[in-house]
């Protein structure tokens, strides 16, 4: 049984995505892990590099997998999809790459040396184990979700998390996973800077799809995909994150839900929940 | 419309891919969220570039309109990563110091409620 893990939070969790790790420090707390933020974290870069004669562009990712080895950890968990694919293709590349490294190496000089050894994975892996270990047992509910969990939990294949994860997650806290055209497209991404019509179109879908499937709301993991469809698109859905959904199925309390995007009194309404303060904070929050 | 020269080699050394492993089935294409918003869908680009080695401008768009978000390397039938090639052309570009957008271009108050993970994504696939 896992008693303590340390996270990558990453800059998403600590503004727009506060749900998320709020969420998920709330479900350790459940589980009765302790939960450590890494130290001296910086930006994980976002998008993996795919250049191979790019090397200082690699160096992000690289030199939180180095400082969280130095401090002791084996097995580093990630809640946001994008930090998690950007470290995760890292640490391969790490242990591929030794010629490369040696360059990579010499550019982080102030540093120690890296070789590999972090394991990286998300958190919706360690909800995963925590819950086959547990003998939890939940009400069932009469609530559709439709999980999302976005290109960078599904491709490359070699890097993705177990395939219907999110569903039979979501299944065994009682609630109603819903299948769906979209379930594995792209929300449209950072095409929302610059041609948003492109994200507006990609999002449409995603949620139309979703609510056609009878959806009631729709579960996700990344921070980039929230914003896409809470902000972007012009439909409607209540959107959350992970940690958040498997938390409401547990009964938790404090999932930071006030922090999403999209209004979330219908969904409350649904699981009988009181919502009155919740929509207070939601309209403070919202501005 | 003008023509542009496409430096093949150029594209797999930074891509470290191989165009020559495309079979131009489409499959990619077939996959791609984003095929209704481009000029010319992905394996067709790929066609163009190793059959007249010139492409016209606009089918360029193809690049800059794909968001690596790896359905076409999913289900390639022989592991050809078009995602690698998009950035391999996109960085082709970049190097010249030609920036697809700049920041300026944002609308302020949408530039304020943006997600930091959002701007460094599109910085990092659209400017140098």
């Amino acid at each position: 049984m896992v008693d303590e893990i340390t996270y990558y939070p990453g800059c998403g969790l600590k503004e727009g995505a506060e749900g998320s790790e709020i969420g998920f420090k709330s479900l350790l707390d459940f589980f009765g892990v302790e939960v450590r933020e890494m130290d001296d974290w910086v930006c994980c870069g976002v998008e993996y590099s795919l250049p191979i004669d790019d090397l200082a562009n690699k160096i992000a990712p690289i030199r939180n997998l180095l400082r969280a080895w130095n401090q002791g950890v084996e097995e580093l968990y990630v809640p946001c999809s994008m930090c998690y694919a950007t470290l995760k293709r890292a640490e391969d590349y790490v242990r591929a790459e030794k010629e490369d490294m040696e360059t990579i190496n010499d550019l982080m000089n102030k540093e120690d040396d890296y070789w590999g050894g972090v394991e990286v994975k998300h958190s919706s892996e360690l909800f995963s184990e925590l819950i086959e270990e547990s003998d939890l047992e939940v009400e069932d509910k009469d609530l559709n979700l439709a999980s999302y969990p976005g290109c960078t939990l599904l491709r490359p294949d070699d890097f993705s998390i177990q395939d219907g994860l999110f569903d039979s997650l979501l299944e065994r806290v009682g609630f109603v996973p819903v299948d769906y055209q979209e379930k594995d497209t792209c929300c449209g991404a950072f095409f929302s800077v610059h041609e948003r019509d492109i994200t507006r179109d990609r999002s449409d879908s995603v949620i139309s799809s979703a609510r056609e499937a009878g959806a009631d709301a729709i579960v996700l993991s990344c921070p980039l995909c929230e914003y896409n469809l809470s902000e972007v698109s012009t439909l409607d859905i209540p959107i959350i994150y992970f940690s958040q959904a498997i938390g409401l199925g547990l009964g938790l309390e404090d999932l930071g839900l006030e922090y999403n995007r999209t209004i979330m009194k219908n969904l409350l309404n649904k699981l009988e929940r009181g919502n009155t303060m919740m929509e207070e904070k939601q309209d403070v929050q919202r501005g | 419309m003008s023509k542009v020269t496409i430096e093949k080699d150029k594209i797999k050394d930074i891509s470290g891919e191989n165009l020559f492993k495309c079979w131009y089935c489409g499959r990619c294409s077939a996959s791609c969220p984003f095929t209704e918003f481009m000029d010319t869908p992905p394996h067709r680009l790929i066609r163009r570039i190793l059959k007249d080695g010139t492409v016209d401008e606009s089918e360029i768009g193809t690049i800059w309109t794909c968001a690596a978000c790896f359905e076409c390397t999913d289900v390639c039938p022989v592991e050809f990563d078009f995602s690698k090639i998009a950035e391999g052309f996109r960085e082709l570009i970049l190097r010249r110091g030609d920036d697809y957008h700049s920041i300026d271009e944002i609308d302020k108050e949408e530039l304020k409620k943006m997600p930091q993970i959002l701007l460094v994504s599109e910085f990092r696939k659209h400017t140098r």
